[in-house]
């Protein structure tokens, strides 16, 4: 009976161990939030790189970094700049610099004041190596505070689009003096400060105490959730307030008056690039070939269940610079036999290498379609799903490709958008050149006259239009679901959302 | 006894220093690196390299992997590279989620599979029998993501017994904790059922052909107490021992139940320091990992040795 003993005495004691290793996550962080009037969840696919926003280059920081820090100006959703933490700014009649002055009174959520001295201090950190993002800054020549209230940017080059550079969520201003810490204990002036984070499990916000401004409530919480169908149905049983899903979704929340659902074109576009280097890719008339091949529409239907706006150039449709390019290169197989055979290549002669994300299904979707598309005019392609790290670091980055399908996040102006597709840009993975391009992005960032620039954004996107050194597929559609009794949720174009405009009806 | 252990535990050192060296290895050889995908598609050439300086990627592997085992003597885990988070502080968030599933999963599935597979070995021949091996069939062709896909729907979303995504630690409210994990352990349970099943069932038969349990039957000892006390302290050794190397196993990985049921658990965390090549996070998965795999065999063997007399007096273990 002793070995019984000593058995059982075995499996008791792996027991205690086991709900001693439970305990590592300490109540507070985890305590099951009780549905209150002034608390919101949201769903998100995966974690924050970091809450750093200098430090990351993730749409997943900053969608989280937006509400615990501040920039000095914002957008609205149509992308004019708003004021934040600076409340007016006068930019020189040269260009050259510009002048914010902040809102009296703002502090950080550890009680420091975020005044001129600290704006300076956090800018400093932001041109610096240590940011990922020293380079977009590079054109500021110098920070000072010229009072308490007051900072003062001198600018190197004249850029007409340095207002909006003070708008994206990694120019936010952090307190440099937690500047080790603030990737897991970040510290800003906005209205929420970061409560609890359990990596891929939940990322909780409270109310910043020392936040002046309004907040419709008080406690956000992000929860991580990487499988869309437990979102969905954590949603419908009420256990989330607003979630993103993907167009087929969409009947699942339809005429439910719980719910609102809210789609519209997002900042960003999806492309398939083309190694405009690679055999057969160099010559313009297969490029144009691969475009008569492809019916866009019939493809975003398939892929995206037509949530999607088709456009025929680098450049989303939201943005006030978009040209409609659509009509270059309508669906017409027949149009592309005959280029290519014009080209030298007849059926079955051209061998095209394709490459897909594999963390992107929907990419990876959109590729085999394309493909499809691509045989029917008598073009072989060879499929290959790749992990994400192996697509950036080959693909991306190494440019050993010959077609690839993935998306572009917008920015607010034509330049920062553009800059990819001069000769000699590091992120010109698409190997394209043409110097007309390159010399109308120089003029852009000196031309102050709007409307001369607009022109200028729009001859950049007819020559793309024009050499198609990639297939532009769609400006994406995002579909967010939110509880119908939420209200003031919107979505920017730039990464950012406003949880601090958020608030229920009812209560 | 205790040399015994000790001989184990450092044999469990090697293992874990080879280990972690060739997954040193194998992550140089793979493309892609934390910097870069740092970086992603919207960052530029520059910050690459100043994301690389920041996490040490620009030394050479030599001397990253030697600091690294500087470190590690102190029990220093490191940084991850991704999260920002100390490595032990990850895993230890995850224990709790990790051990549960697999501890519990294991456990019903044990249980479950000793009295069916006793019946249907004493029964044999059967209905009782043919159930039992239909279950196993069964049990071991449902592929565990679509179980789960089915239960979540069943339960979550039509019977709205259950909450997704809320994993509640027994130290804040036992039933919640238990709801939250019942899911995932009945699906992994399942799995687990199909292989001990047919050990056991296997290992009955042959208990009812030794002779001693004949003779047993033939003496008059009750049909009960020859076999709670008898047949199944013979016939348990080989399901334990695949029970214990199981639940090693489901230490290491349950990456797809965890995902699907929004579990923060050791497999998804493995999974995305892998996707994310964070080394210091692959590093220090790897080497809990591989000592809680020695750990398991030596615990599995100690309970052998305790619950079978015959394991010690064949000389099956030295102590």
């Amino acid at each position: 009976m002793k070995r019984v003993y000593s058995a059982a005495l075995a499996v008791f004691l792996l027991s205690v161990f086991l709900v001693s290793c439970s305990k590592n996550i300490s109540p507070e962080e985890t305590q099951p939030v009780a549905p209150s009037s002034s608390s919101v969840r949201m769903a998100i696919a995966v974690d924050p790189d970091g809450l750093d926003p200098q430090m990351s280059a993730s749409a997943s920081t900053f969608q989280v970094t937006s509400s615990i820090y501040e920039t000095l100006v914002t957008v609205d959703e149509s992308g004019n700049i708003q004021p934040c933490l600076a409340e007016s700014w006068k930019i020189a009649d040269d260009g050259l610099s510009i002048t914010f002055i902040l809102r009296e009174g703002a502090m950080f959520s550890d009680g420091d004041a975020c005044d001129a001295d600290a704006v300076v201090s956090s800018f400093s950190r932001l041109v610096s190596p240590v940011s990922v993002r020293s380079q977009d800054y590079s054109f500021i020549s110098s920070v000072e505070a010229v009072d308490e209230n007051t900072v003062h940017f001198e600018f190197s080059t004249l850029d007409v689009t340095a207002l909006a550079k003070f708008a994206y969520p990694w120019s936010a201003i952090v307190d440099t003096e937690h500047e080790g810490s603030l990737r897991t204990e970040p510290v800003g002036s906005g209205p929420y400060m970061l409560s609890s984070w359990v990596p891929q499990q939940s990322l909780i916000l409270e109310r910043n105490p020392y936040y002046d401004g309004e907040c419709g409530v008080d406690m956000i919480e992000f929860v991580v959730m990487s499988d869309m169908t437990s979102a969905v149905t954590a949603m419908r049983n009420g256990q989330l307030d607003i979630i993103l899903i993907t167009g087929d979704l969409v009947g699942l929340f339809e005429g439910d008056e719980r719910f609102t659902i809210h789609a519209l074109p997002t900042n960003g576009l999806q492309l398939m690039a083309m190694n405009n280097e690679s055999e057969g890719l160099d010559d313009i008339r297969v490029r144009k070939a691969i475009n008569y091949a492809v019916d866009k529409n019939a493809l975003i239907e398939a892929v995206w269940w037509g949530y999607g706006e088709p456009i025929g150039s680098h450049f989303p449709v939201v943005l006030s610079e978009y040209a409609d390019m659509n009509g270059k290169y309508p669906y017409d197989p027949d149009k592309a036999r005959e280029l290519l055979a014009e080209a030298g290549y007849g059926e079955g002669e051209l061998n095209l290498r394709m490459f897909l994300p594999k963390n992107y299904q929907e990419y990876v979707n959109a590729g085999q379609v394309i493909a499809d598309m691509l045989r029917n005019v008598g073009i072989n392609v060879d499929i290959q799903i790749v992990e994400w790290a192996t697509w950036l670091s080959d693909i991306y980055n190494g440019r050993n490709y010959d077609l690839t399908v993935v998306g572009h996040t917008g920015r607010l102006d034509a330049y920062s958008l553009l800059s990819r597709y001069r000769h000699d840009a590091a992120e010109n993975y698409f190997n394209y050149e043409n110097a007309e391009f390159d010399s109308l992005l120089d003029a852009y960032v000196r031309e102050t006259d709007e409307m001369k620039r607009k022109e200028i954004a729009f001859r950049m996107e007819e020559i793309l239009a024009e050499d198609v050194p990639a297939l532009y597929i769609q400006d994406p559609i995002q579909i967010y679901v939110t509880d119908s009794d939420l209200e003031g949720f919107r979505t920017y174009p730039i990464n950012i959302f406003r949880m601090d405009l958020l608030e229920y009806s009812y209560r | 006894m205790g040399k015994y252990i000790a001989k184990r535990l450092l044999a469990a050192l090697a293992v874990m220093a080879i280990v972690s060296f060739m997954t040193f290895s194998v992550l140089e050889l793979i493309p892609g690196n934390a910097a870069l995908i740092a970086a992603g598609t919207e960052g530029s050439a520059t910050s690459v390299a100043s994301i690389a300086a920041e996490l040490g990627l620009n030394r050479g592997f030599l001397e990253r992997v030697l600091l690294y085992y500087k470190d590690l003597l102190s029990f220093d885990l490191g940084v991850s590279s991704y999260f920002g988070e100390n490595v032990s502080t990850l895993i230890g968030q995850r224990l709790g989620v990790t051990f549960s599933l697999a501890f519990f999963s294991v456990l019903l599935a044990f249980i479950f599979s000793v009295i069916l597979g006793s019946a249907a070995a004493l029964g044999r021949g059967r209905l009782i029998d043919a159930l039992s091996r239909g279950v196993v069939q069964i049990f071991s062709s449902i592929p565990s993501f679509w179980l789960s896909l089915l239960f979540l729907i069943l339960f979550s979303s039509v019977l709205h017994v259950v909450n997704v995504g809320d994993y509640v630690p027994p130290s804040v409210s036992i039933r919640g904790y238990l709801s939250s994990i019942i899911l995932p352990v009945a699906v992994l349970a399942i799995g687990e059922t199909g292989p001990l099943l047919r050990l056991v069932r296997a290992s009955m038969i042959r208990v009812r052909n030794e002779d001693w349990y004949r003779i047993g039957k033939v003496r008059g000892i009750s049909r009960m107490r020859l076999i709670m006390a008898y047949a199944l302290r013979y016939a348990l050794p080989g399901p334990l021992t695949l029970a214990g190397s199981e639940l090693a196993k489901l230490l290491g990985g349950t990456a797809i139940v965890e995902s699907i049921f929004a579990l923060p658990g050791l497999g998804r965390l493995f999974l995305t320091a892998v996707e994310m090549r964070d080394i210091p996070l692959v590093e220090g998965i790897v080497i809990f990992v591989s000592f809680l795999v020695v750990l398991m065999n030596l615990v599995t063997d100690l309970v052998l040795f305790f619950s079978n007399p015959t394991m010690r007096k064949a000389g099956g273990i030295k102590l």
